[in-house]
């Protein structure tokens, strides 16, 4: 029974890690406090949704293919996003809560976009195939292997590409994105890359809740919460402390929704980063406060 | 008739509640998510105090007050604590916790499926039944609403918190304490939020927990960033334009099964267009930076 926690935990950790990292890449490049990642999470489970269902053909290879054009409608949705309206934001100088705020605005409008078109009810898929595996008292479930192995696979690309010679570009522009383009760093392809892929990972995340419990159109914004709550407690420029926190959170809700019940999940994840915020105020915020302020 | 009467009603809620966010986000620059919490709260009070104890509407409304300024009490540490996005988080973190409360603690507030029959308000003895009686009601809480900010517009108070909204390092210099008017406005401003759940919980006599949700903090956010931040005729015209715009879309002959999001999607879009264009809102003297 403990196994069978902890099985869950890791595997709905896993699914939180995506969107932390996604979330992590565009706030820590862009500095833009990406709300309506929610947005694209949602967006992408439906955009699949409609393609599949549009299609009805079942085929393996046709899957992966309409999961791949969903994410590239994510990342178009996601770089037009950017152009017109974080960037000439981003020109002005803007602060964070007015960046903030337009990220709401995208957020409601995409939401509202999403329901009218298809409905406010759950829309859910289930696997053709394949039956559960039994390891003495742990029970997996054909979704959750897949949903174990495809986030491992983009956490690890995550953290290969990461590793990269180019990625140093992207490591200066989060550090100081001004000297960085002083120093003939791309900074607006790059701000374009890391929302569209940053996007991309909340879209696959989505796909692959879609198979298990089904997303509604609202149902973005709990899980963005979960993760922006990962982001900050793992520290903001840690892609390996993100993805330690979201697993230790995916950990804490399933506890809660175990020995409580899973409405309290939201409610104990937030007091967790009220206590975190009281324990240790920097992270991520790149705000230095005046010593005369503190 | 009666129809209008309705808007009149929710306009005057929304108008409260537009000032109540005002004095924060716009005369204290405090970015708070934790709006729709203290209006829930003031609901929920009012909603209970009156079906279970059967005390007079001013009593009540009173008692709601006061539930909302101990409320308020972690918005006001996290005020003086955190600056920015660290402050707009730990609102929208209380947001989320005073919702899930709401939704989860079934004994009190009877959990999802909400509190009904909430009686209409009875003040010394004389009913306010009907829907005519209620908006003349609601008009005069708004009124005095009104006034009260009108008032303090124009005091040094309100000249105190835009002092510390612009620039905390020099109220300290001048011995103001910036935390002591951080901790009176968001005080205000819960307890005025409360006026609008009470009137909310009555007019309605059933509400449940998904009218206090974190989209409806959202909401009241935007309804000031759109009227204008820092005037009193901003949140007025916010709280009219956000009214308002569904009845338009209704005339506009659009079925009612779009008509709420697509009023959402209008809503948005009118949001973002004036965040790059007109940050200043309609009648607003102050913009985030």
């Amino acid at each position: 029974m403990i196994l069978q926690l902890l099985f869950n935990g890791l595997v709905s950790g896993l699914l939180l890690a995506l969107l932390a990292v996604g979330f992590s890449l565009i706030f820590n490049t862009t500095r833009v406090f990406h709300i309506s990642h929610g947005a694209f999470y949602v967006g992408g489970a439906y955009a699949f949704y409609a393609i599949l269902q549009s299609f009805q053909s079942q085929s393996l290879l046709f899957i992966v293919l309409s999961a791949f054009v969903a994410l590239l409608i994510v990342m178009l949705v996601a770089s037009i996003i950017e152009i017109l309206i974080y960037q000439p934001l981003a020109r002005k100088k803007s602060g964070q809560g007015i960046t903030l705020i337009s990220s709401m605005g995208v957020y409601l409008f995409i939401i509202n976009g999403i329901a009218t078109f298809f409905g406010n009810e759950t829309k859910s898929l289930q696997l053709s195939s394949g039956g559960s595996i039994f390891l003495s008292n742990l029970v997996i479930a054909p979704v959750q292997l897949l949903q174990l192995l495809v986030s491992l696979f983009f956490l690890v690309l995550v953290l290969f590409v990461s590793r990269a010679r180019w990625f140093l570009g992207v490591r200066a522009m989060m550090s100081n994105e001004s000297v960085a383009s002083v120093l003939g760093v791309n900074t607006s392809l790059i701000r374009l890359l890391a929302i569209s892929f940053g996007s991309a990972l909340a879209a696959v995340a989505a796909i692959m809740t879609l198979y298990d419990t089904g997303i509604d159109p609202q149902g973005g914004m709990a899980i963005t919460l979960s993760a922006v709550v990962a982001v900050i407690i793992g520290g903001s420029l840690s892609l390996r402390g993100t993805i330690f926190a979201s697993l230790g959170i995916a950990l804490l809700q399933t506890a809660t929704a175990w020995f409580l019940s899973s409405q309290w999940k939201e409610g104990m994840t937030f007091v967790l980063l009220i206590l975190v915020f009281f324990w240790r105020t920097e992270g991520i915020v790149s705000y230095k406060m005046r010593v005369e302020e503190q | 008739m009666n129809y209008l009467l309705h808007i009149l009603v929710m306009a005057e809620i929304y108008i409260i509640l537009g000032l109540a966010m005002n004095l924060l986000a716009g005369y204290s620059g405090l970015l708070s998510l934790s709006q729709a919490a203290f209006y829930g709260i003031g609901a929920y009070a009012t909603a209970l105090l009156l079906v279970h104890t059967g005390y007079s509407f001013p009593i009540v409304l009173g008692v709601a007050v006061l539930i909302n300024l101990i409320a308020c009490i972690p918005v006001i540490v996290f005020s003086i604590r955190f600056r920015d996005l660290f402050f707009v988080l730990a609102t929208l973190a209380w947001q989320v916790i005073i919702f899930t409360v709401l939704y989860n603690w079934v004994s009190v507030t009877n959990g999802p499926y909400g509190i009904s029959g909430i009686p209409k308000p009875v003040i010394f003895g004389y009913p306010f039944e009907s829907l005519p009686q209620f908006t003349l009601l609601a008009g005069a809480l708004c009124a005095l609403v009104l006034l009260f900010f009108y008032g303090l517009h124009n005091s040094p108070l309100s000249r105190y918190f835009q002092g510390v909204r612009d620039d905390q390092l020099v109220m300290l210099s001048f011995g103001k304490n910036p935390g002591y008017y951080k901790a009176i406005a968001i005080s205000i401003s819960a307890g005025v939020s409360a006026i609008a759940g009470a009137l909310f919980a009555s007019y309605y006599s059933y509400i449940d927990p998904t009218s206090f949700t974190l989209d409806e903090s959202i909401l009241i956010l935007s309804i000031v960033l759109i009227g204008g931040l820092g005037t009193i005729r901003g949140s007025v015209a916010g709280a009219l334009f956000y009214v308002l715009l569904p009845e338009v879309l209704r005339f506009a002959n659009i079925p009612d099964a779009f008509a709420a999001n697509l009023r959402m999607m209008i809503y948005a879009l009118i949001l973002i267009l004036m965040v790059l264009y007109r940050p200043y809102g309609f009648f607003g003297n102050y913009r985030f930076e």
